[in-house]
């Protein structure tokens, strides 16, 4: 970082695993990063019981609207927070793909429960150990399902992230592709 | 007794004038949506959003969150080892290493104890295959993950250090108060000779009692 | 036609030998008697028989439950390798009978298809083709339904191993043969699209592809299988408590109900009874468990066709009744409560108090959503006359639960077989003979009702105190405080937990009154500490077959309401 000021940041598209991270950031994307986590619009990509604790943590109960997600995208190109809630089988791993890839730029992603985490103790011949084998991923929420507290904490904690400037993600889908065409 | 309900009769097959009109229907409609508008703005706290993280809901003290793994008034873990909690787990997401414990009484103690949050299911089915009253689970839930590596909590980040306060309390248990259930006691006596430095001379002798688990999975490491 | 001999049998198996002995059918029969009457019967003669126990007048089986394989490489003693088990119920005579079709040939086993007998037995062809490999002659689409299209192997085979995965790109999966093709309709040109897998309205994930002519639908196909979890196989490989958890999340948004279908196949084979207590504790979450997937059924439909404000009325009686379960058994959703043999914990003290406030608070919510909804034009106009499924269809769809019960018929599990104390409570089978979107709608506000009239009956019944598991210690966990003190006691914990419950071998199919229908569970035992084979008989997945065909001829948008009212929860459909 060169201490200039900047007309807008411009985020590297290309997901750093590891490295350094930048955590020296100036006034204006200090107000950028403030407004983008205060109004993270989710893309719910709920596909079992976490999309049900997701809906809850929508309902009136808990209102995720608090936290600026007032409304859910249903189109990945109006959303810029992917949240996969429920276990992501080998048969909805290209869907997903898709998804993240037509999301547009800042996009972040939070893996939902533990089956989107890791498989869960679906250790099975159908189901995809985790979506780190599919796309990057920021912030990672156990349960089973995640009480709806769990998941506005872990937004909570992303939005600390955004707020820090920190771009690096967890993934392993690039090493695993790589392996596929080699 | 017991019957069938034709529910057609419940909504007419047509709507009378007034309700095709719709507008009627709307403002009935409205009446019910403006009563609970104006109850929630009159009653603030009778509304029944939870402001989380400011207010939390009251879970009760059965909540499966996460585990802790108790320990003894020395402080040692009053796990032995036994593997049964890795072997009742579905997610098969606890690992245990059992090394020798110098007592011969207690035989065995965890030299790893790892669970992995992000398949662990909180399904409680460990707490119920305990038999040392070693593990339980408290109502902390707050666990986000930056890295899949981090979510593997080892003995450090599951023990209950004595003297320190539980976050958020007890959970899910064995046993709760006043259910006339007496915790195990430790055995400080030992089967077959008293006190501690005798373990050599068993050995020798061919009296030392061994364990041996049975089961594909136990033991086996993962 | 020869009938092997048999000692002595059931009334039931006995008429039904009678019935085949003196039929016209040709071919080698064999009723043995295990917990329902079975025929055992050999591949070439299923057809027939199909025709012969649907038509008869005697016999009049004419609900197809159930077709799934069962591989007997590991299993002593078996006549053949492979065995199609189907399950069939008699709607006038309210009888259950098994079919074992042996199948002979273990390079390319094969029976003939159906699906002209039974429209619904469709897709539980697919699935057995699927993950067994069956052959089905006859059959009009047989492809893979569960599996993706890139999978390699029959996955619940016995040499087939539980973690082998197979890598599936975009461009492996198949679309229908006529969805590549291009078709003009009246001289305009029609529009393929998918509707899903990932859509707000279609809850779960659901993959629907239609051919449109404008807005009308000419032609559909519905895709499934994005949740297929292995629930079949992860119960090949886990103990009979250990299940229970996935059982969980069958369907997810009644998870109680799954659970309870499921301990008690075990508890039967097991010969074990639980006390009053624990069967009307079990029996009053069940019906909240109902009420919980009720709400968000007619919830999510009502989003769907725009209704928004009804979501978050329906959402708050689920929190309520999170409050309830969580403070027995320490989990809102996926409860894991029941254990075989009984619960995992005596529920607490204030337990009717909390049920009976719960009594009190969700009618007001109840009401609200019926001033909204019930006479409002608009939901009227969507609901009404559309996704019409007239009573011999739903029949021949295999359809059950409020789809059926909306079509006119009261077949209520409950009611024709009654388990856990519902034959002593007074209450009321909600039926329609309307058959549309409406008419589920209207039904499933009023099970909800009977819901709340079951639960009170049952609350003056429940006593105050008692044990809530049964006393065998080979089956249920002993008491911490046996367990702490006492060696017997440890001894049975530790049996227990290292090498599971020993259900003795045999067969068994046990049905229940799910929030969607007939939920049944098959399990088939051969005296280890956990299952030889279990399958599970989702309410949805034929309520889903049908789909295809009730939207064809209506616009997308009744479609999408439609498939609101079938209440499809991939859990259960997928497994």
């Amino acid at each position: 970082m060169t201490g200039k000021s900047q007309a807008l940041p411009a985020y590297d598209p290309k997901p750093k695993t590891g490295g350094a991270a930048d955590f020296f950031v100036t006034r204006l994307e200090a107000m950028v990063s403030w407004g983008r986590k205060n109004s993270l619009w989710p893309f719910p990509f709920a596909t079992a019981c976490c999309g049900i604790e997701f809906m809850s943590v929508a309902a009136p109960h808990y209102d995720i609207a608090r936290f600026g997600s007032e409304v859910m995208r249903f189109s990945p190109r109006q959303a810029d927070l992917l949240i996969v809630a429920g276990t992501v089988t080998d048969k909805m791993a290209p869907v997903l793909r898709k998804i993240y890839d037509q999301m547009p730029e800042p996009k972040w992603v939070i893996s939902m429960g533990v089956c989107a985490s890791s498989g869960g103790f679906y250790r099975a011949y159908h189901v995809s150990q985790g979506i780190d084998e599919i796309i990057p991923v920021d912030v990672y929420v156990p349960g089973c399902p995640p009480t709806p507290e769990e998941l506005i904490y872990a937004i909570m904690q992303l939005q600390e992230k955004i707020a820090s400037g920190e771009k690096s993600r967890d993934s392993r889908s690039a090493k695993l592709a790589a392996e596929r065409v080699s | 007794m017991s019957g069938v309900i034709d529910v057609s009769k419940g909504a007419p097959e047509r709507l009378t004038f007034l309700q095709r009109l719709y507008l009627p229907e709307i403002f009935r409609g409205m009446a019910v949506t403006l009563r609970h508008l104006v109850r929630n703005l009159t009653n603030y706290k009778g509304m029944p959003t939870i402001q989380y993280p400011e207010q939390k809901r009251n879970y009760s003290g059965r909540f499966r969150g996460k585990h802790i793994l108790k320990t003894r008034e020395d402080g040692t873990l009053k796990c032995v080892a036994c593997y049964m909690c890795q072997q009742a787990c579905p997610a098969e997401c606890i690992t245990i290493v059992a090394g020798e414990h110098p007592k011969i009484a207690f035989e065995k103690y965890p030299v790893v104890f790892d669970i992995d949050m992000l398949r662990c299911v909180f399904c409680g089915f460990c707490i119920d295959a305990c038999p040392k009253d070693a593990i339980w689970m408290t109502r902390n839930y707050e666990l986000a993950f930056f890295n899949r590596q981090d979510a593997i909590f080892g003995i450090n980040k599951l023990v209950e250090r004595p003297g320190e306060q539980v976050k958020d309390g007890y959970g899910y248990r064995p046993y709760y108060p006043g259910d006339g259930t007496v915790p195990p006691t430790d055995a400080t006596v030992a089967p077959v000779v008293p006190g501690d430095g005798e373990r050599a001379k068993l050995r020798e002798t061919g009296l030392l009692p061994t364990y041996r688990p049975s089961g594909p999975r136990v033991g086996s490491g993962r | 036609m020869t009938v092997a001999a048999e000692p002595t049998l059931s009334p039931a198996s006995e008429r039904l030998r009678g019935r085949l002995a003196t039929s016209a059918l040709s071919g080698r029969f064999e009723v043995v008697d295990r917990d329902l009457p079975t025929i055992e019967v050999g591949p070439e003669a299923w057809p027939a028989l199909a025709r012969f126990l649907r038509d008869d007048p005697e016999c009049r089986f004419d609900l197809f439950l159930d077709l799934c394989g069962v591989d007997n490489l590991r299993r002593r003693s078996q006549k053949s390798r492979f065995e199609a088990v189907v399950h069939l119920h008699s709607l006038p005579r309210n009888e259950h009978v098994r079919v074992r079709v042996l199948l002979p040939d273990e390079k390319k086993p094969a029976l003939p298809s159906v699906t002209d007998v039974y429209p619904a037995a469709n897709w539980f062809e697919r699935e057995a083709f699927d993950l067994y490999g069956f052959d089905f002659p006859g059959h009009p689409n047989l492809h893979r339904i569960l599996c993706h299209d890139a999978f390699v192997g029959h996955a619940l085979r016995k040499d087939y191993a539980p973690g082998q995965r197979w890598f599936f790109a975009e461009e492996d999966m198949r679309m229908p043969q006529w969805a590549r093709e291009e078709v003009e309709a009246d001289h305009f040109e029609t529009q393929t699209i998918s509707i899903g897998p990932s859509h707000p309205a279609t809850h779960g994930i659901i993959h629907l592809v239609a051919r449109l002519d404008g807005e009308k639908i000419i032609r559909a196909e519905t895709m499934i299988g994005y949740l297929h979890r292995c629930f079949e196989k992860m119960s090949e490989t886990h103990y009979w408590n250990q299940i229970i958890p996935y059982t969980d999340r069958l369907n997810y948004v009644s998870s109680m109900i799954n659970g309870v279908g499921y301990v008690r196949t075990a508890e039967k084979m097991l010969g074990v009874e639980i006390p009053d207590r624990g069967q009307l504790v079990r029996t009053i979450l069940s019906e909240f468990t109902r009420i919980m997937d009720h709400c968000v059924c007619i919830g999510a439909n009502l989003v769907d066709i725009g209704a928004l404000t009804n979501f978050t009325y329906l959402y708050q009686n689920r929190e309520n009744i999170y409050d309830l379960l969580e403070a027995c058994c320490g989990a809102r959703l996926t409860v894991s409560y029941v254990r075989v043999g009984g619960l995992a914990i005596d529920v607490p003290d204030d337990f009717a108090p909390r049920c009976r406030s719960l009594l009190e608070s969700i009618p007001p919510f109840l009401r609200d959503v019926e001033k909204l909804v019930n006479n409002n034009r608009i939901v009227r106009n969507r609901l009404q006359g559309t996704g019409i499924v007239t009573r011999e269809q739903a029949i021949g769809w295999g359809m059950t639960g409020p789809m059926l019960r909306a079509s006119g018929v009261a077949y209520d599990v409950r009611r024709s077989r009654p388990y856990d104390f519902y034959d002593r409570f007074d209450w009321d089978i909600p039926i329609s003979n309307d058959g549309d979107n409406l008419a589920r709608y209207l039904v499933r506000m009023e099970e909800m009702r009977q819901s709340l009239k079951i639960i009170r009956q049952a609350l003056d019944m429940l006593p105050a105190k008692g044990p809530v598991n049964s006393d065998d210690w080979r089956v249920v966990l002993p008491p911490k405080d046996a367990v702490y003190h006492d060696m017997e006691s440890l001894i049975y914990h530790f049996k227990l937990i290292m090498e599971g419950i020993r259900v003795p071998a045999g067969e068994r199919y046990e049905w229940i009154e799910g929030a969607n229908g007939e939920l049944g569970f098959y399990a088939v035992s051969d005296g280890r500490g956990g299952p030889y084979r279990l399958k599970v008989r989702p309410p949805c997945f034929p309520n889903l077959a049908a789909f295809e065909q009730i939207v064809v001829g209506g616009t997308v948008s009744d479609a999408v309401a439609t498939l609101g009212t079938l209440n499809v929860i991939a859990g259960e459909l997928d497994r």
